[in-house]
């Protein structure tokens, strides 16, 4: 089914009615200064409603112009295997799966989180393949995830969180 | 001259000069890579420069630059693939030398004219930048403001087919730019209590989200796995492949070429993917021999590489005189030297002008790194090019979620870095150039800043307080400017849509 063409305008004009009606609550402290610090926001507002409503028109002829044509969905009516369904949304498996990494860093840890990741990314990944080289996708989960948080801790000092690395007794690790 | 020699100086120590080795080559193979590109390697480096001084951390991203626009060369000649919008007319005439069995020599010329590009370009931004910040110095908030609005029609520019999608997605640049606190009087915008949100969104995640990320998720849809075997016998190169009278015939391609390179640099988001076709087409439409171009002449070759090239010194004029970037490649330098504490501008040659010249002297030592590397290390590079997409694109998110993290230390920004790139994925896909949007984020707070200074000095607060001679100057430019960018856009899709009809492969418009 294809898009109406019309709901990109509607929605960038709704975004900037939202944006220029919340700038409203914004508490100006300052009342000395010329123009205060909603002033950008309600500007944003009204330049989103009128690019919007610049599209309005085009989008109207792009809706009328838009034949609808009735045909025969053959995709549909072949079901697709777990594979191939795999293959076609992988972008949006990942997708989720990195969202999950973000959010299990904290707890987690960095160096655990990441080798999890890898493994089961480059497994995603390579669904297409016949064949799965588990020595490169095994090595480069360890190995590169470690190499990245030791250098980082302790020779830039940069604190990766550390997650339940703090109950390893490895010092090089907390 | 003097400062130039103790910034090289200062440049020549081991640890600096393996950041930057390290820089171009990382810039050089993601320049090659079809689907990567050049910000998305300064993305990658930037975690890095935090902890290095500011000498080796600008000094390496400069190097991942000078790598970046060269790099794109390698995939032109030997695959017919830009690896970068700069580097799509060197297929025009790199390709087919190569076809012919002459790629050694195709990729020679390419390396050759490079570094003659990044030298002129090098040479026009020192004998510029200096008269051009002394001129600046005198700008007040009003001039600024105009030079802002003016750097903001960049946003059309980079706009690819649609100006009013460019422009929405710029305005979502800015407003992103608004959540948090409010410059000058401290404000929280749109936080909801959050104090992660009154903080602000983080730039690395912003733009490495937006940009890094939305792209590897393109990959992971549509994956370019290359083969060595792709690259023929790209490997075997003999001296830079033209002999001396060849390069006497072609000084004046080269210089017309340069100097179009540098001019287009200059103006605000035109950059190096309009350059080199500017520059092929002007050498063919000035040849004795047009029907020549295209079937693998050393010419085509030498224009576009010599302007894409000296478009990214031209593009650092602005930058360091002004405070705005010329494309959107500086734009994430603008950014790398924001997170050193640094603000480019006039007054930073008056307040750290070693940090200049070390800007100046960096792009010296990175091309000749970028020869050096691209000549002795082409068989590395076209292995490298073959690492499989399963093992790069994974390990390339999880360096962006170091990149957003080491910036701030939150957690926060690595879940954001993935949002943003879910929006910007879902954005270029729907048609919204992405390159306004970064502008947008970049340039929306020193807008807001010079807007309400302006405002604030003024005895009326009035609007007319922000016209002075200069600033109408920039306010007419502007609109001039944005005039020539929808002229500019229309007329390089059509070449674009032209190639595509070819059977070319052509970069996407809108990146």
């Amino acid at each position: 089914m294809k898009k109406n063409p019309v709901i990109e305008p509607i929605i960038i004009m709704v975004f900037g009615a939202v944006i220029f009606i919340a700038s409203f609550s914004i508490e100006t402290t300052v009342h000395s200064i010329a123009i205060g610090p909603d002033f950008m926001p309600k500007l944003l507002g009204v330049l989103f409603v009128i690019v919007g409503a610049s599209m309005l028109p085009r989008a109207l002829r792009a809706q009328k112009e838009q034949v609808v044509v009735e045909k025969k969905d053959v995709e549909s009516t072949v079901p697709l295997t777990r594979k191939e369904l795999a293959i076609k949304y992988m972008h949006f498996i990942e997708w989720g799966w990195t969202l999950l990494y973000a959010l299990s860093l904290k707890k987690i840890g960095f160096l655990f989180a990441s080798i999890i990741y890898l493994f089961v990314s480059m497994t995603l990944l390579t669904v297409r393949e016949k064949k799965r080289n588990w020595p490169v996708i095994i090595i480069i989960s360890l190995v590169i995830p470690t190499f990245v948080y030791i250098l980082f801790r302790q020779e830039f000092f940069l604190m990766l969180p550390v997650g339940i690395c703090k109950y390893i007794p490895i010092n090089i690790l907390r | 001259m003097e400062l130039f020699i103790s910034a090289l100086a200062s440049l020549l120590n081991p640890t600096t000069l393996v950041l930057v080795l390290g820089g171009v080559f990382l810039g050089i193979v993601f320049g090659a890579l079809p689907g990567l590109d050049t910000s998305m390697a300064v993305c990658l480096c930037l975690p890095l420069t935090f902890v290095l001084d500011p000498v080796d951390g600008i000094a390496m991203i400069i190097g991942v630059f000078i790598g970046g626009v060269s790099g794109g060369l390698i995939s032109a000649t030997l695959l017919n693939i830009p690896g970068t919008a700069a580097a799509m007319a060197t297929c025009f005439d790199g390709h087919p030398m190569a076809k012919k069995g002459q790629a050694g020599r195709a990729m020679g010329i390419g390396i050759f004219y490079s570094f003659m590009g990044t030298l002129i370009g090098m040479i026009a931004l020192i004998t510029i930048s200096r008269p051009m910040a002394a001129v600046a110095l005198h700008f007040t908030s009003v001039e600024y403001f105009s030079i802002y609005v003016f750097a903001l029609t960049m946003m059309a520019s980079l706009s690819g087919k649609s100006l009013a999608k460019g422009l929405v997605s710029g305005f979502l640049g800015v407003f992103i730019a608004c959540i948090g606190i409010a410059p000058i009087d401290y404000t929280p915008r749109f936080s909801f209590g959050s104090n992660n949100l009154a903080a602000g969104f983080n730039l690395v995640a912003v733009l490495t989200g937006s940009f890094a990320v939305s792209t590897v998720m393109k990959s992971i849809k549509s994956p370019t796995d290359l083969k060595t075997s792709d690259f023929g016998h790209a490997t075997k190169m003999h001296g830079f492949g033209f002999t001396v009278k060849e390069y006497v015939r072609q000084i004046w391609n080269m210089i017309r070429s340069a100097a179009i390179g540098v001019g287009i640099g200059i103006l605000p988001g035109i950059g190096a993917s309009t350059s080199n076709l500017m520059a092929y087409s002007i050498a063919k439409s000035s040849s004795k021999y047009p029907e020549k171009f295209g079937t693998g002449i050393m010419d085509g070759i030498v224009a576009s590489e010599t302007a894409n090239n000296a478009t990214v010194c031209g593009a650092m004029i602005p930058l360091l005189t002004l405070g705005i970037p010329g494309d959107i490649g500086t734009a994430f330098l603008l950014s790398a030297l924001q997170i050193h504490g640094i603000s480019p501008g006039p007054l930073l040659f008056d307040t750290n002008p070693d940090l200049v010249y070390v800007c100046f002297a960096a792009i010296g030592v990175s091309v000749v790194f970028m020869v050096l590397l691209e000549f002795f290390g082409i068989r590395v590079f076209t292995k490298v090019l073959t690492v499989r997409e399963y093992i790069l694109l994974p390990v390339i998110l999880m360096l962006c979620g170091v990149g957003a993290f080491a910036n701030s230390n939150r957690t926060f920004d690595v879940i954001f870095l993935v949002l943003f790139g879910l929006m910007g994925y879902f954005l270029s896909g729907w048609g919204y150039p992405l390159g306004p949007m970064c502008i947008g984020f970049i340039l929306g707070p020193s807008t807001e800043t010079s807007l309400r200074r302006a405002l604030m000095a003024s005895d009326t607060g009035s609007l007319t307080s922000l016209l002075s001679p200069i600033a109408i100057v920039f306010y007419i430019i502007s609109i001039v400017s944005v005039v020539m960018a929808v002229r500019n856009n229309r007329r390089l899709n059509k070449r674009l849509e032209e190639a595509a009809a070819r059977g070319e492969n052509v970069p996407d418009a809108n990146a």
